[in-house]
């Protein structure tokens, strides 16, 4: 009888691999998400290195719309489409950040990839073709949001950006993206497809937090927002005027 | 979620963005592997348990050294051993590794009879058996090699070895192996349990 060599062994265990009894395998993903999301709330340890903790960010939401408002947010008039909050307060704070959005914003993916990642349908305006930047990036609450943007020169250009139409798509009711317009009656109110929105047409800024930032960004175009269904809200950015925007925003589909 | 399932670079991408859904799926991709290699190290099921849930929480916090178009496997299995191997320390358990096979044998196709199919569990339970009876080095590096089936360099990550290292410590492993079996297995025994 020859003993066995190295080979023979392995090649046996590899057989019995198949065969032994482990204990169950326990359900792990519940229990794990629970507590990173847990750690998140309480803010016990940052996500990201060197990133504010959580709560602290939701602070710095809370700080940077007051500043920005100068004091006017107990006079402010607030208004809100799913994940948008619209606030028209007496002054904009100069000297914020003209940075196009997509540029800065969560990291570059394909329409295809945003499809399949986004986890909500991701809706496109009909008849244009596929957008020039796709990017996509993580609300604070863990929900993937898009923004679609197109340099079609069928539209005017966009102050301040390589783009002539910008789209936003949010998931969820909570508030992140929140819209400092100054003056009173600087917001109308709008339907598209029947639905709820607001047309802005006076610069503005916007705040974007996502799960690693908070953004802020002066917005030069004219800018529809409303409810989408579904539990999506849509934010278009154009130079289009109100009759044209809301033609426009009726065929995204 | 639409069209086919996300890839383990997307679904790392993801997670490093913070989506903890994300890094959920990840967790459900290797949640088996992970608590089995935790087993190998702890012995005993409740602290795999703790010990790989432990680990894909430092996992996630480090996410962004990650590259992540690096194997994710073996990277993950490295903390997670690094986990079991701290908790079966501070557990001071000295319960032996327990390894068994599965009730009932392979399938009917596979034994040409009942005799055959005894013998062949007999080879295979004294294998497991002589595995446990190895000491943790030997043992570890034959488990991850031939029975969570690692490749070679995926094993060197997990043991945090070079992939030579791997080759002649597992050879010395097996050499010790074959010293615990019983000396009426040979190799007309071992091929049948190859069979």
């Amino acid at each position: 009888m020859r003993e066995p060599d190295a080979m023979d062994l392995g090649r046996a265990l590899t057989a019995v691999a198949t065969r032994v009894a482990y204990p169950p395998t326990p359900t792990i993903a519940p229990a794990v998400t629970a507590r990173l999301s847990a750690a998140r709330e309480t803010g016990v340890r940052p996500p990201l290195p060197g990133l504010a903790l959580w709560t602290r960010r939701r602070l710095l939401v809370a700080i940077a719309i007051g500043v920005l408002a100068l004091l006017g947010i107990a006079a402010a008039t607030r208004l809100a489409v799913g994940a948008f909050q619209i606030r028209e307060v007496p002054t904009l704070r100069p000297g914020v950040t003209t940075t196009p959005l997509p540029e800065t914003i969560g990291r570059a993916v394909t329409l295809d990839e945003a499809r399949r990642i986004a986890g909500f349908r991701v809706r496109v305006p009909l008849g244009l073709a596929e957008p020039t930047t796709v990017r996509i990036f993580s609300s604070p609450f863990g929900d993937r949001s898009v923004l679609l943007a197109w340099d079609d020169p069928a539209f005017p250009d966009l102050a301040g950006t390589p783009w002539t139409l910008v789209l936003l798509e949010l998931p969820g009711d909570e508030e992140f993206a929140f819209k400092l317009v100054a003056g009173q009656g600087a917001v109308r109110d709008v339907e598209v497809g029947g639905r709820r929105g607001y047309w802005l047409e006076k610069p503005h800024q916007l705040l974007l937090e996502t799960v690693t930032e908070v953004q802020t960004y002066l917005v030069m175009g004219n800018v529809l927002v409303w409810d989408a269904g579904e539990g999506i809200a849509l934010r278009l950015e154009t130079s289009l005027p109100l009759r044209d925007a809301l033609a426009l925003a009726e065929t995204i589909r | 979620m639409e069209g086919r399932p996300l890839q383990d670079p997307e679904l790392i991408e993801l997670a490093k963005d913070g989506d903890v859904r994300a890094y959920g799926e990840l967790v459900e991709r290797y949640r088996q592997i992970a608590f089995r290699t935790a087993y190998l190290i702890t012995r005993n099921a409740a602290d795999a348990e703790d010990a790989a849930q432990d680990a894909f929480v430092k996992a996630y916090y480090a996410l962004q050294r990650f590259r992540t178009r690096e194997p994710f496997r073996p990277w993950l299995l490295r903390i997670v051993s690094n986990e079991a191997k701290n908790r079966a320390r501070s557990a001071r358990r000295r319960e032996g590794l327990t390894l068994r096979l599965a009730e009932g044998g392979p399938p009917e196709d596979a034994g040409p009879s009942p005799e055959a199919a005894a013998t062949l569990r007999e080879t295979q339970e004294a294998l497991l058996a002589a595995l446990a009876m190895l000491r943790e080095e030997d043992r570890l590096v034959i488990a991850y090699r031939y029975l969570l089936e690692l490749s070679e360099t995926e094993t060197a990550e997990v043991l945090g070895v070079r992939p030579g290292t791997v080759k002649s410590r597992l050879s010395r492993a097996l050499g010790r192996l074959r010293e615990r079996l019983p000396s009426a297995l040979g190799t007309t025994e071992l091929e049948a349990a190859d069979a």
